[in-house]
């Protein structure tokens, strides 16, 4: 697990860099994929997809329906951090920042690769791979700035529904003022 | 110096603060779309916080 104290933050500081990069590179191959849709599908079409696509997402996160979605079904080893302290990082940090390196644990990142293949335009991707990075960072922020890392997590198991809910809301809040602008 | 610890929780509350501040604006003043991208992403990687 991830934690902070003082001469770590350089390697952190290149995790959160490499989410930042991991994140910007799943989006670059949801454009390119999200291309040919756009291509072929009317934005009307596209924009009904995406809100059929969410709402059974939402069906999923509430646990009305349950079908498997794709993801990397291995947890990360400890490992990892004692192979350097810059590269070693980078190169997690970027696996991370795809969200295909272990499980997905949320139904977010499905709604936000959904919209990004067929709304979303090539600024607009990228930006929201760049915040995807940042955050995945918010939680070696965090985490650092909790006495001992297994706080964070305790904490997090604790109220990970309550932060999923608020996450939910805010994530189809925007989504639903990004269709009424496009539309 | 002991830092002041950052509860999950209040972390997704400031993301939600800030995306709602820039979703009344995107929906007030038709602000440039783009500023909504990030937002959406923030809120989708913080969402994976337990998965590591």
């Amino acid at each position: 697990m991830l934690g902070v104290s003082g001469r770590r933050s350089y390697s952190l500081q290149a995790f959160a860099l490499g989410l930042v990069i991991g994140g910007v590179a799943s989006a670059t191959v949801l454009l390119i994929v999200g291309a040919v849709l756009q291509s072929v599908l009317p934005p009307a079409v596209r924009w009904g997809l995406v809100v059929v696509g969410l709402a059974v997402l939402v069906a999923r996160h509430l646990g009305w329906v349950s079908f498997p979605m794709p993801e990397n079904r291995r947890l990360v080893p400890e490992t990892v951090f004692r192979l350097g302290r810059f590269v070693a990082p980078l190169q997690f940090g970027i696996e991370m920042g795809t969200g295909a390196r272990t499980y997905v644990t949320s139904n977010l990142p499905y709604m936000l690769a959904l919209m990004v293949a067929l709304v979303a335009d090539l600024g607009g991707g990228l930006l929201a791979g760049v915040g995807f990075g940042i955050g995945r960072a918010l939680m070696t922020w965090g985490a650092g700035r909790m006495p001992h890392t297994s706080d964070w997590h305790a904490k997090w198991t604790q109220r990970s529904g309550l932060v999923g809910a608020l996450l939910m809301m805010v994530f189809l809040g925007l989504s639903s003022v990004l269709g009424f602008i496009a539309v | 110096m002991r830092q002041r610890a950052a509860e999950p929780a209040v972390i997704a509350l400031t993301i939600i603060a800030c995306g709602g501040a820039l979703g009344l604006a995107g929906a007030v003043a038709l602000a440039p779309a783009a500023a909504l991208w990030p937002a959406l992403g923030v809120a989708a990687g913080y969402s994976l916080s337990g998965s590591t």
